[in-house]
């Protein structure tokens, strides 16, 4: 929808008169401007203006001021947000109303270094000059309160109550519990509807109020940005409901929310690159490579994929979570799960990320890795066999704190060769400024349960 | 005369990686080094409304810090880390001696805000985007100093201890600036890369 002309017939055919632009900032946390309609249309193709700070504020919406920054002006200048007009769309809810994703750029127009939307997107393209197309989905876990956001926070978060009946266990698929849900979800998916957004299911999850909420999948960026944009919508969901919804990776001692992701590789020819007859599982080269080189990625991706302190908290055996960096077919114990068995089932599920992950990071990533492997045609280490839980300490073992998770990315030459050094560098500093507010500004680390500046911090930031 | 080794644990926390980088620095000053061999025993420091707290064991040729506050501290300060401000000891009247000589190992000597600024500049001169030079004055002694290239030089002034305390990394750059311990004429990206450096010096990385 480039024509201008056929812009403003669009708009006109959905009442649009206001468009809200929608860039994702490194720590996954969506900024924007609300823009009359005429205003939105002058500023075409470059965008508009927004400050410097847009790109590099932590959770709270506070800059960096302790890390140098390569997208920083001299004095808190612009940048600027490049809508991507495909993915301009109405509301639905807001009749008025239009969105339209942004890429953060230069006052040239050329896409900043910091802006994970465009790191993507150069990943994309090294797998498109090898002929390969990617499909992603991402499974959204949230927690789901009864009481609204303002509440919860005059509360100081203490007294939430979660919408489905406390269970002792785990507790699962629980139709009953989905009942009790049902009018927050029924409201949800009917906008994502509205913004044609596809679903495939939803359910009951492990932790009392937790539910899952399953995507159909699409390419990487465009997939990146329905993660983005479901995200703001449960937030306006509940919103509207005097609910609260969250995707803080750890609401309370017990099950956190993750964020699986599962893709698929396709030929040129349009058939999955990942698929081979023959063999007893069905793989083709071209996939153990792929797989071998996200292994290798795995440990400096984990400050990545589980980018803040109260991420972390997951990180415990039994706990749904992998703590290792293993692989196996079909095996949910395992950082990669594997699935085969015909073309259109081969897949990657990546099962560490948190649902705090930033979705353009994680892919990004995902992708750096299985390029690296296809590229140094690695050798996938052997399958793990049996649960990767409560396993003895050896060198397959993940980070399990921010810090040291920080310290391994920011060595990771594999990292650094795909989004350049001074990217890797500032998201180290950026995880390990992390590590010191929590230490610094009232979290406390004996806590088993998250402290109120974990609260403050991701509640509704996340 | 030996100096102390000073350790952390395992998987440090800041505040115990910001005392142990004290501890060092205030060891290379020789009439501490010898009030610090006398000092013997646990105590644990505290910080007031907020979680942060390690415990200190001291044996005259080891000073090894944890987090938290263990069971075997002979004396306990709470303290909200503002200058001046009066600490809560427990303990005193149990250990008085003990208590003492805490007291004296936690009176760090002050560093000279020029030599500081010296070896600031030696030590970090070549840093990515490190201004071309630094033009400091000290209020209270008004006197000024210069280094690296004078002419586009990042210009600072502030008492002498706020200044000893920004270049020997006691707190980020931009802390002292933002509460107006420091005032100076800069850009927002060369207040960053000095408060980079400063935060890690602080945490005994740089």
């Amino acid at each position: 929808m480039t024509d201008i002309r056929v812009l403003n017939d669009w708009m006109d055919q959905h009442h649009i008169t206001v468009v809200r632009t929608h860039a994702t900032n490194l720590e996954g946390t969506g900024v924007g401007k609300h823009l009359n309609r005429k205003k939105f249309i002058s500023y075409l193709p470059k965008g508009h203006a927004i400050g410097d700070v847009a790109p590099i504020m932590d959770r709270t919406g506070s800059e960096y001021l302790t890390i140098p920054s390569p997208t920083q002006t001299a004095n808190f200048g612009d940048v600027y947000m490049r809508p991507d007009l495909d993915t301009l769309i109405y509301d639905g809810a807001d009749p008025d109303l239009g969105h339209c994703m942004a890429d953060f750029t230069d006052a040239d127009g050329n896409p900043l270094v910091l802006c994970p939307r465009s790191l993507l997107k150069s990943q994309v393209a090294r797998l498109a000059e090898k002929g390969l197309t990617a499909k992603c989905t991402f499974e959204l876990e949230f927690f789901l309160f009864s009481e609204s956001f303002n509440d919860l926070r005059a509360a100081k978060y203490q007294r939430k109550t979660p919408v489905t009946a406390v269970t002792q266990g785990p507790g699962i698929y629980n139709i009953r519990n989905a009942y009790v849900v049902k009018p927050f979800m029924k409201e949800l998916v009917r906008r994502m509807e509205w913004q044609g957004i596809e679903w495939e299911g939803w359910n009951d999850e492990n932790g009392s109020g937790q539910v899952e909420l399953n995507l159909v999948p699409q390419e990487p960026v465009k997939m990146a940005d329905t993660v983005i944009r479901v995200k703001q919508m449960a937030f306006e969901v509940a919103t509207d409901m005097d609910l609260s919804a969250t995707f803080m990776a750890s609401v309370g001692a017990s099950f956190g929310s993750g964020m699986h992701i599962h893709h698929s590789l396709t030929n040129k020819d349009g058939e999955s690159a990942f698929y081979a007859e023959g063999g007893e599982h069905k793989r083709s080269e071209l996939m153990d490579h792929w797989l071998a080189g996200i292994l290798q990625v795995l440990p400096a991706a984990v400050s990545l994929f589980c980018p803040s302190i109260n991420a972390f908290r997951r990180l415990r055996d039994f706990n749904a979570v992998p703590l290792t960096r293993t692989w196996g077919e079909d095996n949910r114990s395992t950082a990669i799960r594997v699935i085969t068995g015909s073309p259109a089932a081969t897949r990657i599920e990546q099962r560490l990320a948190a649902s705090d992950v930033n979705p353009y990071l994680a892919l990004a990533t995902l992708f750096a890795g299985g390029l690296a492997g296809l590229e140094g045609e690695l050798k996938l280490q052997p399958e793990h066999q049996g649960l990767a839980w409560g396993l003895p300490p050896s060198d397959l073992d993940l980070p399990t704190t921010i810090r040291e998770a920080a310290k391994i990315t920011q060595e990771s030459e594999l990292l650094q060769n795909a989004f350049g050094e001074e990217v890797i560098t500032y998201w180290a500093k950026t995880r390990e400024q992390e590590w010191l507010a929590f230490h610094t500004e009232g979290g406390d680390p004996s806590s088993r349960e998250p402290t109120f500046w974990e609260y403050q911090r991701y509640f509704e930031h996340a | 005369m030996m100096t102390p080794t000073v350790s952390t644990s395992a998987d440090p926390t800041p505040i115990e990686l910001i005392f142990a980088k004290k501890i060092r620095d205030a060891l290379e000053n020789a009439s501490y080094l010898s009030e610090a061999k006398k000092c013997q025993g646990v105590f644990g420091l505290q910080v007031k409304n907020d979680p942060q707290a390690i415990t200190v064991e001291i044996d005259g040729l080891n000073i090894n810090i944890k987090s938290g506050i263990a069971k075997s501290c002979q004396v306990v300060i709470t303290t909200d880390l503002k200058p001046n401000s009066k600490p809560d000891v427990k303990g005193l009247l149990r250990h008085p001696m003990f208590a003492m000589q805490v007291g004296k190992f936690l009176d760090f000597p002050s560093a000279s805000w020029a030599d500081a600024l010296k070896r600031f500049w030696d030590q970090h001169q070549e840093v990515k985007g490190m201004p071309t030079g630094l033009t400091i004055k000290c209020l209270d002694e008004d006197r000024q100093l210069s280094v690296g290239n004078t002419e586009d030089a990042c210009y600072f002034e502030g008492t002498a201890a706020n200044l000893a305390e920004a270049f020997t990394g006691g707190s980020p750059f931009i802390q002292l600036l933002a509460q107006g311990s420091l005032r100076g004429r800069y850009n927002v990206q060369q207040a960053i890369v000095l408060s980079d450096i400063t935060l890690h010096m602080m945490l005994g990385e740089a």
